[in-house]
């Protein structure tokens, strides 16, 4: 009975040399994600360059992983942020600790925080991994909708 | 009221006093009427409609808030009563129509009444398709207080709060119907100085405060009650920290002390934390400058000097200034008395007699007047105290005092209070320094035509030979005396005698007051500008008395204390601060533990804190004793040590640290013990053991006791008369735990000198003129104000204000101040 298991398990593999391979060859060669795919963050502008973001502090009091820290100020005629009163002077995302759950842009009330499909999140010191307004205000290039997520 | 009706609510019937609103009664059941506009401090208003219930027999539905129950009233709340909840249903889509929700950038989001009954009682949604209606914003109400008038539900909470409760009427609602909205007078800006309490009860986010807005989410700040130690009120507080720094202070409530209501002083002044100017290493001068060092080199330094001037013989002064912990009072005096072997010790920055002592021995030992006191009683005597500045939570139980309970106030002083204006007041305007005259002529009155029994001690001590020649120096007629007099005796026990720490001015004043108080039974209270000085009093920083109001002089007393400390103590009374500071030059080492003689003496205590040839100063800042000093030891602050607190009534109330203390600071607790460490002397190094020597000190109380005859002095003419200086530290001012508060400070009176108009005719002054005021210390010049409200023959320039410190004009040794005034 053993050579016909060993051979019901050759066949298995003698078909899958004829079939396209699932592999393929990243990174030279990319796939499409699923269109809510959650990855790295990103903050939103208006069509005229004003920052989407408020700076309310939703997304931090929403992330379970206490991995969001915003502070706000308040929009001057001199220095103009945002539209309104408040903007986010400082908003930081710490990756090594965020989990990608993505209850930060379902809590944004002005979809200035969304998630791109950038997932790569590797760095060579701790610093670097917590992402401060410049770079996330610079992933607006980065992959993925706007409404992502 | 004392008539009881039984009415049902939901089905559940409670028995409640005749009058009760409908509103408190469902409190009592424990069954929340969702409200805006109501607040049981505040007059009920019915303005915004929200606690709509249904009672039986009634067509339409009633607001709770401003219904009284009735015998056998069927009350159906929004649990029960699909009327009601249909109304509040319908009351909050009509507050909603206008209101911006703009909860995400609004500082009241995630604490705020109308986002929390919206998603308890409210619709899901709203059938408003128009445009809302929108202000220009914020209105700048102050410099502390920003309104946002489209958020507001109109529920009057804030105009009702400045007129029954602070009486600054500086808002009010204009305008009527969807355009109705409170506001300010634009000449004249809502400058009061209990304005936060507005930002704290309003129930949307109509008003913010400036220091904390867009600071914080109030979801996401820790909370630790606390207390506030600014002053002697004793205000309950909680301290929010966010990111291990101070975000805001709110009020706490404690109805027996401050109610639900603090001051702008303690709310907002937290920023000093923050100051560039902030002790937060050890400092010791070398070459002339102040350089950092270790704790242990600093400690050692210490040890050694205090060490050779033991061997000198030479004396150690140790003052301390209303600042300190009830613990870090104590553990102070054990270290002054106990390891430096030191009778030098006090905390008063006033110029004092040696009568006060007896007066203080006696008050530590007996139950005083307490705020429920004052408010229950038919009248108060308020001397050498302006509450408002002084202790402003005292003010406001006093105005309720006279407002709600129909009490009457007199107070005896050259400068009418603001409480002068009230209902039921009466300002006696003595010249300064003639205090003990006055109230030695109503004592007189009291005990001879009136008959009032007391042992002839007290008797001959009321009736004191120089009390003719006082009245006559005070310049008071004889009808208000007469008036006070009677008043008292028809006050008997239940009056409160309310003395401040400037009635010291007026020699024996206070023994009179305290006499006073012992014949007729009344209630006496002492209220200190400062919040640490009952404390240190009790700890015994005062150069006559021992922990607990213990007298130096009694060995009994002595060698209770020497039990507990293990130690010999020196058997004399010592010196006060102002004698200590004018022989510094002869001290071995001068102790400054939370004072700056330098600012509170001027320049005497500036020159005597050069003088001094080893001075220590244990301090948060900079200040112009410690940057004077040899070694600054850095002590931790409010909100960053816990203690307890003892307010004016003697009420102790303890307190944790809310946030991480600066720098490397210690307590001064942990300062003094690792002094004695130094010094090679044994001392309790844990808080709770020396919380447990304080309990082993604590005495039994006891009935107060009359002093002594006290002798009262007029005060020393001399050729700068006629006038004489009045002066006190106004409560927003240019003082050590202020600087850098900014907004706050925006709103401190503009310095000014204050005159009778009698006066300033005859010196043909007009208001806003410059006015010269000389003393034999120096002169300042500011802006004439006229104020009936002063002595005639005085002069009132505020202690401590920015471009015009009148601390400068004090002379330290009298008790009065003789000035020269002149238009500049």
């Amino acid at each position: 009975m053993a050579v016909v298991d060993i051979a019901r398990s050759l066949l298995v593999t003698a078909k899958h040399m004829f079939r396209r391979p699932v592999t393929f060859q990243f990174p030279e060669e990319k796939k499409p994600f699923a269109a809510r795919y959650h990855g790295r963050h990103r903050l939103n502008r208006y069509a005229d360059g004003l920052e989407k973001c408020i700076g309310c502090e939703l997304c931090a009091w929403a992330c379970p992983a206490d991995a969001i820290q915003v502070v706000a100020a308040e929009n001057t005629p001199a220095a103009r942020f945002s539209p309104g009163e408040r903007y986010a002077a400082d908003y930081q995302i710490n990756y090594l600790r965020c989990i990608f759950c993505g209850l930060c842009i379902e809590a944004c009330p002005t979809r200035a925080l969304t998630m791109t499909h950038e997932f790569d999140v590797e760095d060579d010191s701790r610093e670097k991994l917590i992402v401060g307004k410049d770079r996330l205000l610079a992933m607006e290039k980065a992959l993925g909708e706007e409404g992502a997520g | 009221m004392s008539a009881e009706v039984t009415v049902t609510i939901d089905g559940r019937e409670i028995a409640v006093p005749a009058g009760t609103l409908v509103i408190r009664a469902a409190e009592m059941l424990d069954i929340y009427i969702p409200r805006f506009c109501d607040h049981p401090a505040l007059a009920p208003h019915g303005a915004c409609r929200q606690c709509m219930v249904e009672v039986e027999g009634q067509r339409k539905p009633l607001t709770a808030c401003t219904t009284p129950v009735t015998q056998g009233m069927a009350v159906r709340t929004q649990h029960t009563s699909e009327m009601a909840r249909e109304a509040q249903r319908g009351v909050l889509e009509m507050l909603l129509i206008n209101h911006p929700l703009d909860c995400p950038v609004c500082d009241k989001g995630g604490e705020c009444p109308l986002q929390d009954q919206t998603l308890a009682f409210g619709p899901g949604a709203s059938r408003f398709a128009g445009e809302k209606r929108r202000y220009p914003k914020p209105v700048r109400i102050s410099p502390l207080i920003l309104l946002d008038r489209e958020r507001c539900v109109l529920c009057a909470r804030c105009t009702r709060f400045s007129s029954e409760i602070s009486g600054d009427r500086f808002i009010a609602l204009f305008e009527r119907g969807a355009l109705q909205q409170v506001a300010a007078y634009e000449d004249e800006p809502y400058e009061s100085p209990f304005s936060g309490n507005i930002v704290q009860i309003c129930p949307v986010g109509a008003l913010t405060a400036e220091p904390f807005r867009f600071r914080a989410r109030p979801f996401d700040l820790t909370s630790t009650p606390s207390v506030c130690t600014l002053c002697a009120s004793g205000c309950r507080t909680i301290v929010q920290t966010r990111r291990g720094e101070v975000a805001r202070i709110l009020a706490s409530e404690d109805p027996e002390v401050n109610e639900e209501w603090i001051c702008d002083k303690g709310r907002f002044s937290f920023p000093r934390a923050q100051r560039p100017d902030r002790a937060t290493e050890p400092l010791v001068r070398k070459d002339g400058e102040l350089v950092a060092v270790s704790w242990a080199e600093a400690a050692a330094l210490v040890a050694e000097r205090v060490g050779s001037a033991r061997e000198r013989g030479a004396p150690i002064g140790v003052l301390s200034g209303g600042r300190l912990a009830d613990e870090d009072a104590y553990a102070l005096s054990r270290f002054a008395r106990g390891v430096l072997g030191t009778a030098d010790v006090d905390s008063r920055s006033w110029t004092a007699d040696g009568e006060e002592d007896a007066v203080f021995a006696s008050m530590l030992g007996s139950p005083g007047a307490t705020y429920s006191d004052i408010e229950v009683s038919p009248l108060v005597l308020l001397l050498g105290c302006d509450p408002r500045e002084e202790s402003p939570i005292l003010h406001l139980r006093l105005r309720k005092a006279l407002n709600r309970r129909g009490s009457a106030l007199f107070e005896v002083g050259p400068r009418a209070t603001a409480l002068a204006r009230e209902p039921g007041a009466r300002s006696i305007l003595c010249s300064p320094g003639t205090e003990a005259g006055v109230l030695l002529s109503v004592a007189w009155l009291l005990v001879n035509p009136f008959g009032l029994p007391v042992d002839d001690a007290t008797k001959e001590g009321l009736s004191s030979p120089g009390r003719a020649a006082l009245r006559d120096a005070s310049g008071v007629a004889d009808e208000p005396v007469l008036a006070l007099a009677e008043a008292l005796r028809a006050a008997g026990g239940r009056a409160v005698i309310l003395a401040g720490e400037r009635l010291s001015r007026s020699p024996g004043a206070l023994a009179v007051a305290w006499n006073l108080a012992c014949a007729l039974g009344a209630r006496f209270g002492h209220v200190p500008r400062r919040g640490g000085f009952r404390g240190e009093l009790w700890a015994g920083l005062h150069p006559r008395l021992l922990p607990g109001g213990r007298r130096v002089e009694d060995p009994a007393a002595r060698a209770e204390v020497e039990r507990v400390w293990g130690a010999s103590l020196p058997p004399v009374a010592g010196r006060c601060a102002r004698a200590i500071l004018s022989e510094a030059g002869s001290l071995g080492a001068l102790f400054l533990v939370g004072a700056d003689p330098a600012s509170d003496f001027a320049g005497f205590g500036a020159s005597a804190v050069e003088a001094a040839p080893f001075v220590v100063a244990q301090d948060l800042f900079l200040t112009e004793s410690s940057r004077r000093a040899d070694v600054v030891l850095p002590a931790r602050g409010p909100a960053e040590r816990a203690g307890t607190s003892t307010d004016w009534e003697g009420r102790a109330a303890e307190f944790e640290a809310a946030v991480a203390p600066a720098g490397l600071s210690l307590a001064d607790r942990d300062i003094l013990a690792m002094l004695s460490g130094a010094l090679g002397e044994a001392f309790p190094t844990r808080t709770r053991d020396l919380r447990a020597e304080m309990r082993v000190l604590e005495r039994s109380p006891q009935a107060p006791a009359a002093v002594g005859a006290p002798t009262p002095a007029l005060p020393e003419p001399d050729g700068l008369r006629p006038f004489s200086l009045v002066t006190y530290p106004l409560l927003l001012d240019a003082g050590t735990m202020l600087a850098g508060s900014g907004a706050l400070l925006e709103i401190a009176r503009r310095a000014c000198v204050e005159m009778h108009p009698g006066d300033a005719a005859a010196l043909g002054v007009s208001p806003g003129d410059p006015v010269r005021v000389a003393s034999a210390m120096g002169e300042i010049v500011g802006p004439a104000r006229l104020s009936a409200g002063l002595a005639r023959g005085s002069v009132f320039v505020p202690a401590n204000q920015e471009g015009l410190r009148a601390l400068a004009l004090v002379d330290p040794f009298a008790p009065v101040t003789a000035v020269r005034v002149e238009r500049a």
